[in-house]
């Protein structure tokens, strides 16, 4: 399951991203008649074709897993939690079938009607994304219900579960996420390209439009990010801790930059401490007094190392990007173009794939951070997961297909991205 | 409204899901079977057609299963759950197979053609769509065969066996062959609007003998249920069988739309055909959601969590059907249309 969503959120986060790109490119060529954009348009059109088959059947693995491997959340909670994955089937299917009208409508639609047909592709990608994610948000603080002594769940609310306090931060945080990666891979296929010498007008405009998509969420998702960790600290104050790698409740609690956590010594090493940092960082006072680990038993701590390195390698992306945004703004304000210095592509290259270490980790932070609980203070994770047998069977088969398939689907992007423009100058005019 | 009448409402809907999955989605697998069997000369023909037509729906249709699973699960946890783990196996067969079609179909339209990498994922695809009906039939089997227990919140179901009784075995193969009819039924209608009279007439062919396998096997599967669930079989004599006549008549007109070259006609006889079954089937093994312990109101979740979901269900549908609507049209719409969809 972790396996399988941390495949599927490669995929989707693109699935999500790509068509607000490609709406912007092919308005740009139904407006300007320009065939670069058109170009661009038809390439992206193609890469989001592949992404989405993955994505879907990669999305139903998930839907099945819910049953498969955690019969005991989802025969306790599905009454609580289901509504938004039901849901969230209506904003696939709007997704899935504009999808089809747009990719294989090219020569069946007019320009316009063409690309009226990818909004519902982009706003049922974000409302899929929003509404997985409120499922999550809820695993983190779970509202709108009650127990009873027997530990039978009453008095459900399904609305209230859905909006629960997490949802508001951590849908923005995900889906700012999945524009930035989309942004940023999609400027870094095209920082390669000219990096190896094809500064055409092709590759000049693809970078821009990704980068401008990836950079100027940059900081809006460091504003984000800070309100998710603040929430943390109100709701999950073990999750914080393990983030921050904070071993002892402590007021004027300093925040560890970097580190390593030590937990037979419980003491965190190497890290640059910013005196009270954290106090004021979770609860805007650098005298707060924040909690610890030693607030609850080893056994229910969350495995510490690597949710405080996940975090600290998230942030660290997140901030990494953001500095290379004011590296571009500073150029742009001088002198009125984006940087094309050799270093700034290699940057801009680099920062396609560190999106993605951050996604990646930033899942790594919410899932292994919320342990041992799977609905957190209610349901533990061992008492959620299946009893069957063979699911080391299942991981290693999971991980097998999923290595094929996303090996042959980056052997299918690079092989695209290789393919000499002019089939796409071609495809534009045909 | 009250609860009972409430859960009947989303269970009907998901019904209602299952057999468009089947009628759409089953029709992709089947395209997929026959994907796998285009060995003669006409091999690529057939393949083109094949994917032209999976191509643009292939995704849509398969948002269908995605939408029973969640409504299930939201509508039904403990079923759910319960099956979830009672079929833990042929599920995880099902997962594979579809994974790797879905992929393998996205895959193989790159490449050149005869390529190593195309010959590989057309086999893969081919393969995949074949396992895939087997597996949801044979767990579709095994929720009315009556090997399911369930007492409180345990479930007792051989990891095995509960999915592999002769009940289990007949809905398996029934529904690869009504796949790969419905596929090759639906194929004749594309070939005739591109105007491929040999691609046709080896469909209809086609058609015609998998649909009489369908056939036989339904009927195999009358003679299974009345032999080995006495429960099933009750029901079917006293409450569904007008639902068993109906999707009867509907097979047999289907057959004979096919034989007469009514390709039309015959997708509207193929869909009452299916859509009896699943009521029947529902009629059929009623109160119980899974044979012989879950009904239907123990499964259901509390109307708390029924009434958002119901309204969501009527908002979703608004905001689906005309889409869907759109799609077909787009696609598969009026005869006037024969050129190719093209992807580029």
């Amino acid at each position: 399951m972790a396996v399988s969503l941390g495949f599927h959120i490669v995929f989707a986060a693109l699935a999500v991203g790509l068509p607000a790109l490609l709406l912007f490119a092919e308005y740009r060529a139904n407006r300007t008649g320009d065939p670069v954009w058109m170009a661009l348009c038809r390439r992206w059109a193609r890469a989001l074709g592949i992404l989405v088959a993955v994505g879907a059947v990669s999305g139903t693995v998930l839907s099945f897993a819910l049953g498969l491997f955690w019969p005991g959340l989802m025969g306790r909670w599905g009454a609580v939690i289901g509504l938004p994955f039901a849901l969230e089937a209506f904003a696939f299917f709007i997704e899935a079938i504009f999808l089809g009208i747009y990719l294989f409508g090219w020569d069946r639609l007019s320009p316009w009607a063409h690309w009226a047909a990818g909004w519902p592709v982009a706003i049922g990608g974000v409302a899929s994304a929003w509404f997985v994610v409120t499922a999550n948000a809820w695993m983190q603080t779970p509202t709108g219900f009650a127990t009873v002594s027997d530990g039978r769940v009453v008095d459900v609310q399904p609305i209230t579960a859905m909006l629960n306090p997490s949802t508001p931060v951590m849908t923005t945080h995900m889906i700012v996420a999945a524009y930035m990666a989309t942004g940023f891979t999609v400027g870094a296929v095209y920082a390669i390209g000219m990096l190896k010498g094809r500064r055409d007008v092709y590759h000049r405009r693809g970078l821009a439009v990704g980068l401008v998509l990836g950079l100027a969420l940059a900081p809006v998702q460091i504003v984000v990010g800070d309100a998710a960790g603040r929430l943390v600290a109100d709701r999950q104050q073990v999750k914080l801790a393990a983030m921050e790698g904070l071993w002892r409740t402590t007021a004027h609690a300093p925040l560890t930059i970097g580190g390593i956590p030590l937990p037979s010594q419980g003491r965190t090493i190497l890290g640059i401490r910013i005196p009270g940092g954290l106090s004021w960082l979770a609860y805007g006072n650098t005298g707060a007094v924040v909690h610890g680990l030693d607030e609850v038993a080893p056994a229910d701590r969350p495995n510490v190392v690597v949710v405080h390195l996940a975090f600290q390698i998230m942030v660290a992306m997140g901030f990494a990007l953001a500095g290379l945004g004011l590296w571009a703004l500073i150029v742009w304000i001088r002198r009125r173009h984006l940087p094309d210095t050799k270093w700034f592509l290699r940057a801009a290259a680099v920062a396609g794939p560190a999106t993605f270490v951050a996604l990646e980790m930033g899942w790594v932070v919410t899932e292994l951070g919320r342990q041992p609980w799977i609905v957190y203070g209610q349901t533990r994770t061992a008492d959620a997961v299946t009893s069957r047998p063979g699911i080391a069977i299942w991981l290693v088969a999971t991980v097998a297909i999923y290595v094929l398939l996303g090996a042959a689907c980056a052997w299918l992007l690079l092989r695209l991205a290789r393919t000499p423009r002019e089939t796409g100058a071609l495809e534009a005019a045909g | 409204m009250t609860t009972f009448q409430l859960e009947v409402v989303i269970l009907v809907a998901i019904g209602g899901g299952l057999t468009l999955y089947w009628l759409l989605g089953g029709a992709d697998f089947g395209g997929g079977v026959w994907d796998l069997l285009a060995i003669g000369p006409l091999r690529e023909h057939e393949r083109t057609l094949i994917s032209d037509a999976i191509g643009p729906v292939w995704e849509a249709n398969h948002v269908w299963l995605i939408f029973v699973l969640t409504g299930l699960l939201a509508a039904f946890p403990s079923a759910f759950a319960s099956l979830g783990f009672a079929l833990y196996v042929p599920f995880s067969i099902a997962i594979a197979g579809i994974v790797l079609r879905g992929a393998a179909f996205a895959f193989r339209s790159w490449g050149d053609r005869g390529s190593a990498w195309q010959r590989t994922w057309t086999r893969v695809f081919g393969v995949a769509s074949i396992v895939t009906p087997l597996a949801l039939g044979a767990a579709a089997g095994a929720i009315a065969s009556g090997r399911i227990h369930i007492a409180g919140s345990t479930v007792v179901a051989s990891l095995w066996g509960s999915w592999t009784s002769p009940l289990s075995i007949v809905t398996g193969i029934l529904a690869l062959a009504s796949c790969a009819f419905l596929a090759a039924s639906y194929l004749t209608v594309e070939a005739t609007q591109r105007d491929e009279r040999e691609m046709e007439e080896v469909f209809r062919r086609r058609a015609l003998v998998s649909g009489a396998v369908s056939g036989v096997v339904a009927m195999l599967g009358l003679l299974v249920t009345r032999n080995v669930s006495p429960q099933l079989w009750h029901g079917m004599l006293t409450r569904a069988w007008p639902f068993a006549v109906l999707s009867a008549v509907g097979g047999i007109a289907s057959l004979w739309t096919v034989a007469r070259r009514r390709y039309r006609l015959a997708r509207v006889a193929a869909a009452v055909a299916v859509a009896s079954v699943v009521t029947g089937w529902g009629v059929a093994q009623w109160p119980y959601l899974i044979v012989p312990d879950l009904t239907v109101a123990d499964a259901a979740a509390p109307a708390n969590a029924l009434r958002p979901l119901a309204f969501g269900f009527a908002i979703g549908i608004m905001l689906v059907a005309p889409s869907l609507f759109l799609l077909f049209r787009v696609f598969k719409g009026s005869g006037s249309e024969s050129d190719t969809p093209s992807y580029h």
